[in-house]
């Protein structure tokens, strides 16, 4: 049985990357593909290892996930109070919400020219359109889940006495949070996938510009390099902060969902 | 009589809904967009203060409704209720609303959820003491940490009734609490109402759709015609001390002729 389990959780998951590698090997090395256009696994590995040892790996990691926590903490400072604000009050919400929709849709990168002209070169405008990224998605699903929660809930608790903060804090807060917690993965997700556009522009570190950099001295190793990072990144804060789906007080919510 | 010495009052109390909707939720029947639904028709009854009144009547004819208007989440389109000879503005947390579906709050556990009710009125020393109190009475003091999902319909319900008691209310509004529990359960639930009823002698107003369930309990059972609403019958059962066997006797006269009201043949 243990063996089983191993099997499952360990291998199978490593079993498409494998493929994938061999595949890609191969195709290679027969002359399916050439070289010019897709570097071999070997000198991708090399690459991979100049980068680290130079130190730039670590460092733009660094840089780049810098920019993600800060762009994405303001959202979630700001978009979590202000949506259970406009789900609690109605009349807010029917001001702001068409407001929200249109501004939504409109992807952060179209925010790139006014984003320079505000904020100058550095980091400021990259951490502001990650900051746009994660907060309209966010304040959208706060909103909806204050819509969602349970009438039930709100009632009971009007009549155990609960108004006013109280109301907001013990009850509106904890009935979203499953939902809440949700968009926060998601919008984390959003914000590293941004995160890389937004580097391309006025920084000069971070995988994004480690991309775009390496693709103009014709380095594609160092390309695909930057690629294999950022996903491993991306894994890594995804299970990092599905970590916050398992609190105990959060069970419900999941029960509810099957 | 002086009109202070009834718990609660209510007079002539109409409801009226107006159809919002631009097509009927049953199409068979196109209610038209505006069209008024008299739903409670000129209701009007007092209840004493410590009486165990059950309403009874088919779905849809409003019981709810009057549960609500009466508690004070809704109001009345005509007439007025009045607890204690005050007008009822809104809900309080001297009258308590239990629900059919479970309604503690599920981030919370069981214990919380008890103490969450009793912080309104009790010292912070005493709340954890106070709490299992609260739980021993329904006899789940062994379930201070399971969150609601944790704990069967009936433990819930149960729970429920805990918090309810554990804001010292004056008036008890149940609707059908026990409906979507199984029969075994509802019955252990009758009896388990009748003991904490023993104990703390509340108004209740309870809805049920099950004529036993009334006649076992109810002081008074008051049986609702379908809409437009009106009482179709008022039982005094306060004669009949309990244990009560409602087959036989004149209990089961009345149980026989409640079922006859509701349109039910009890004999099959």
């Amino acid at each position: 049985m243990k063996y089983k389990t191993a099997l499952i959780k360990f291998i199978y998951p490593l079993l498409g990357f494998i493929i994938i590698v061999i595949i890609w090997f191969e195709a290679i090395n027969l002359g399916l593909i050439s070289e010019k256009n897709l570097p071999s696994p070997a000198s991708v590995a090399r690459g991979m290892w100049e980068l680290f040892s130079d130190g730039r790996l670590i460092d733009y990691s660094i840089a780049s996930l810098f920019r993600v926590t800060v762009g994405w903490y303001i959202a979630v400072l700001t978009a979590i109070p202000i949506g259970l604000i406009l789900g609690w009050n109605k009349g807010l919400q029917n001001i702001t919400n068409p407001l929200l929709q249109f501004l939504r849709p409109i992807s952060p990168l179209a925010w790139i020219p006014l984003a320079l002209i505000w904020f100058g070169i550095g980091d400021p405008p990259a951490v502001f359109l990650i900051f746009l990224s994660s907060f309209f998605p966010m304040v959208v699903s706060t909103v909806s889940a204050v819509n969602g929660i349970n009438p039930l809930y709100i009632r009971a608790a009007q009549n155990i006495g609960y108004s006013g903060p109280r109301m907001m804090f013990k009850v509106v807060l904890p009935a979203t949070l499953p939902s809440v917690i949700v968009s926060l993965r998601l919008s984390l997700g959003i914000a590293w996938l941004v995160v890389v556009a937004a580097e391309m522009i006025a920084v000069k570190s971070g995988l994004g510009y480690l991309i775009i950099d390496a693709r103009n001295a014709l380095r594609l190793d160092w390309v695909i390099d930057g690629m294999i990072i950022i996903g491993v990144i991306g894994i890594i804060l995804d299970k990092a902060i599905r970590k916050l789906e398992r609190l105990k007080s959060l069970k419900w919510g999941h029960v509810h969902a099957k | 009589m002086p009109s202070n010495q009834y718990k609660i009052e209510v007079e002539n109390v109409t409801k009226v809904f107006v159809e919002r909707r631009k097509r009927s939720r049953n199409s068979a029947k196109n209610v038209p967009y505006g069209e008024e639904n008299l739903v409670l028709n000129n209701i009007s009854f007092n209840v004493e203060p410590g009486e165990f009144i059950m309403i009874i009547g088919h779905s849809g004819c409003g019981k709810s409704t009057l549960l609500n208007i009466i508690s004070g989440f809704d109001i009345p389109s005509e007439g007025s209720v009045k607890v204690d000879g005050k007008k009822v503005t809104g809900p309080d947390a001297s009258r308590m609303f239990i629900f059919q579906q479970n309604s503690l709050l599920p981030w919370l556990t069981v214990g919380q959820n008890i103490q969450s009710a009793l912080k309104k009125r009790v010292d912070k020393n005493t709340l954890e003491e106070k709490m299992i109190e609260y739980l021993r009475m329904v006899d789940l003091q062994n379930f201070v940490n399971y969150y609601p999902h944790q704990i069967s319909g009936g433990m819930g319900r149960l729970a429920e009734l805990a918090r309810a008691l554990a804001l010292d209310p004056e008036i008890l509004f149940m609707d059908e609490p026990f409906a979507a529990l199984d029969f075994m359960t509802r019955c252990l639930m009758r009896e388990e109402m009748l003991n904490l009823m023993a104990i703390f002698k509340k108004t209740i107003l309870f809805i049920t759709h099950d004529i036993d369930e009334a006649i076992q309990l109810g002081d008074k059972v008051i049986i609702m015609s379908d809409r437009p609403s009106q009482i179709k019958k008022m039982f005094d059962l306060s004669g009949f001390a309990h244990p009560r066997d409602i087959s036989t006797g004149e209990l089961g006269q009345l149980r026989r002729e409640a079922y006859l009201q509701m349109g039910v043949n009890p004999i099959i």
